[in-house]
């Protein structure tokens, strides 16, 4: 009985499991049209996104419709700029299904309704050619299918194949042969913000004053013009060799051409014939200029950066690399420059930060993507640049793998790399991401590796060749990595080698022998007398030839002993070790 | 008996803990549906425009509210995306600019939409030269984009009108928000 109703309550939580999920949906607008992404170049946020619908196309003819969608897209791309830019949009197929195939010709006699899904219909305001929808559909229908963030640009294709169309918040045109024409001249509107050249009216003329497209002037001043900024190249259009106003009727020569929006004098134009004047043109220079600046005003030059966070802190002596991704024009490549602390270091995609060369502290590490089409001459608000900066902090931490930060010694063997008096007992393979690098902290120290450290303390590295006048040591010879070392371990008088003449440089260290090292290196030889007074440690007696160092080390602060009382001085003394008494006698470190 | 009725309890048991486990992948599913719905939504508002353009209008100031202007709120809900954004926006006559505020007045976001009414038609004549209109819908739509932010109250729409110079923003009305 208990289990009967525990089972009926679990059904009832389902059920409103289920509900949930099922509001969860139709709010997130699950339960729109068809959508299908048919160019697909990036994330929508980053893109010029074209949503397209058809209407007057019934099931059975949403093939067709796709075919008549494709053949759209690509007379679309097949022109510039819209053809180099094709990368920078994405295009959005939304299956609308009407009832019945085509549109409304309300001026046929007998008159022709269509039950579409989007009413178009011809003879929109009496004019036989313009092609209007119902634009709350439209909202529905977009509203429902795309997200906001991908529906930049809406085109209505309606199944029609009479000459029609309209221009205005959403594009419309019929599948007749010039709609590639038609749509691409209301991109120039509503995409460019272009105005028309045509000097036909109506519209009515007004050339009172200065209109506000980029491709319309009364301006007959050459150094003023809008599309010849500076007066003429590299930053205007115009050559100085073209007369103002222009009556040449040579294609694609820029200039100042009378007659333009609706005004067949007191305004010009860029160019004798485009788009923007006739149908079957390209959009000329001035025109295809301000195309692209304005699809960089939804397409930034940076897609996307690595790492994500400005701010990157990097142990010196790792590697960081950066990344930019970029959207790409179709036949040239953007320039990607890379800069660390305002220097140029390099391009492409990728910089991999070598941080050994940087000092401890914050360095900047920018990038800057610049397209450098022949396109735009004059672009005063850099839409065509984006850079990016990281505040990178370079740590000493991890220097070596194996001495994390808690080590007792780490301060001590951190400085002495610092220093350059050790480089590590193993290097950085710098073609692998890993940090090799390696300190060994336990091993012990042997006399040859005491001898280089001294030494690089003293005064730095020896020169390479410096055992090639001889060897110092019976036991040392010249193609010994720690030749030099020794040899000037000798010259310097901080060592006489054993009393049988030899050096034995692989030979550990004790702490007593370590005290001797440092403290000859440091101020040379204690009286031999030193210990009469008395020694500092319990196992360190008056009479041991050491004595005298391990007092001096004392007094010099470099060693406090184990802090029993006691020195160990047959201890062997161990690289972490060395490096705090390198620390204490040669850079005044506690 | 006995035997039967202790396996169809032991049974219904197993199917009772099998609902259990749906129960928490459909509430860990919606979950995780709803928490990227409301990650990325925003609010759309649609807006119903009866622009009596063809009426002659009144004098007005300029930035005083046109008053032959009606909006009428149609829908306000959260729709799933990210808010459109540009990168350098630029006013023209055929565009609408939407400023979102709060009850204090504070601005909250604006946006540059389209400008529903305007309908071009322009067709090649016999050279080939392109002539046209451009007409006006005496009545349409707007469909605003905002953040999916509850404290937006109220919508000022503005038509930026050249003079020469510059634009100036004409109030074309305000649009409360319930």
């Amino acid at each position: 009985m208990r289990f009967a109703s525990l089972l009926d309550n679990s059904r009832k939580w389902i059920e409103i499991a289920c509900l949930t999920l099922l509001l969860t949906c139709i709010s997130s607008g699950v339960w729109g049209e068809p959508v299908t992404t048919i160019r697909n170049n990036g994330d929508p946020s980053n893109r010029l996104d074209l949503v397209i619908l058809g209407d007057g196309y019934t099931a059975s003819e949403l093939g067709k419709y796709a075919t008549d969608v494709e053949t759209f897209v690509q007379g679309l791309f097949t022109q510039e700029p819209f053809r180099e830019y094709q990368r920078f949009f994405n295009v959005h197929r939304v299956d609308v299904t009407s009832n019945e195939s085509g549109a409304d010709h309300p001026e046929r006699n007998p008159p022709v309704y269509r039950d579409t899904a989007l009413d178009a219909t011809y003879y929109c305001y009496s004019i036989q050619r313009l092609i209007c929808v119902n634009t709350s559909k439209v909202n529905t229908v977009v509203s429902n299918s795309v997200p906001a963030d991908s529906r930049d640009v809406i085109l209505v294709i309606v199944n029609d194949t009479e000459y029609g169309g309209s221009g205005g918040a959403v594009a419309v045109t019929s599948i007749h042969q010039d709609a590639v024409e038609i749509i691409l001249h209301e991109l120039g509107h509503s995409l460019g913000l272009l105005g028309d050249e045509y000097d036909y009216s109506p519209p009515p003329c007004n050339n009172a004053f200065e209109p506000s497209g980029p491709n319309v002037t009364r301006e007959t001043n050459r150094n003023l013009i809008k599309w010849n900024v500076g007066g003429g190249p590299p930053t205007g259009w115009i050559e100085l060799t073209t007369p103002i106003p222009t009556t040449s009727t040579t294609a694609g020569v820029p200039g100042l051409y009378e007659g333009a929006r609706y005004c067949p004098s007191g305004l010009y134009r860029p160019t004798y014939n485009s788009k923007m004047r006739s149908l079957n043109f390209p959009f000329e220079q001035i025109n295809s200029e301000q195309l692209v600046k304005r699809f960089y005003n939804w397409v930034a030059p940076i897609d996307t950066i690595e790492p994500i966070a400005s701010n990157v802190t990097l142990p010196k002596g790792q590697n960081q690399t950066f990344r930019v991704n970029v959207p790409q024009p179709n036949t040239h490549n953007q320039n990607i420059s890379w800069k660390v602390d305002g220097q140029t270091v390099g391009s492409g995609n990728n910089f991999t930060l070598n941080s050994s060369n940087l000092t401890i502290g914050i360095h900047t590490v920018e990038v800057l993507v610049t397209d450098p089409t022949s396109m735009v001459r004059n672009d005063p608000m850099e839409v065509l640049k984006e850079s990016w900066k990281w505040d990178v902090t370079i740590t000493i931490s991890d220097i070596f793998s194996d001495v994390p930060t808690g080590h007792w010694a780490y301060d001590y063997i951190i400085a002495i790399y610092n220093a350059e008096i050790t480089t590590g007992c193993a290097q950085d393979d710098p073609n692998t991401p890993e940090n090799e690098r390696k300190y060994c902290p336990e091993d012990n120290v042997d006399r040859e590796q005491m001898a280089a450290f001294i030494i690089r303390a003293v005064e730095g590295e020896p020169p390479l060749n410096y055992c090639d006048t001889g060897d110092p040591f019976p036991d040392v010879t010249p193609d010994m990595w720690s030749c030099r070392y020794i040899k000037r371990l000798k010259e310097l008088e901080i060592t006489t080698g054993y009393r049988d003449g030899t050096y034995g440089p692989n030979d550990p260290v004790p702490r007593e022998q370590m005290a001797a090292f440092i403290v000859r290196a440091v101020e040379g030889e204690p009286p031999l007398n030193y210990c009469d007074s008395g020694s500092l440690f319990t196992d360190v007696t008056s009479d041991m030839w050491s004595c005298r160092y391990i007092k001096r080390l004392y007094e010099l602060a470099i060693t406090t002993g184990y802090g029993d009382g006691r020195y160990g001085p047959y201890d062997l003394v161990t690289r972490a070790q060395m490096a705090a008494f390198l620390s204490r006698a040669f850079l005044g470190m506690e | 008996m006995l035997r039967s009725s202790g396996r169809w309890m032991r049974d219904r048991g197993k199917n009772y803990r099998k609902y259990w486990i749906v129960i928490i992948l459909v509430i860990l599913a919606t979950g995780a549906m709803a928490t990227m719905v409301l990650a990325q939504t925003v609010q759309e508002v649609r807006v119903k425009w009866n622009a009596y353009i063809a009426a002659p209008a009144p004098q007005v100031e300029i930035g005083k509210e046109q008053p032959s202007n009606i909006f009428t709120l149609l829908e306000r809900r959260s729709a799933p995306g990210l808010l459109p954004r540009q990168r350098n926006p630029e006013l023209s006559s055929d565009q609408i600019v939407v400023i979102a505020l709060d009850t204090q007045g504070k601005e909250i976001d604006w946006q540059i939409i389209p400008d529903p009414r305007i309908l071009r038609a322009e067709f090649p004549g016999p050279t080939g030269e392109l002539r046209g209109e451009v007409l006006h819908h005496a009545e349409t739509e707007l469909l605003i984009t905002l953040p999916n932010d509850p404290s937006v109250k109220e919508l000022r729409l503005y038509h930026p009108h050249w003079t020469g110079t510059a634009f100036i923003l004409d109030l074309l009305g305000t649009i409360p928000l319930p």
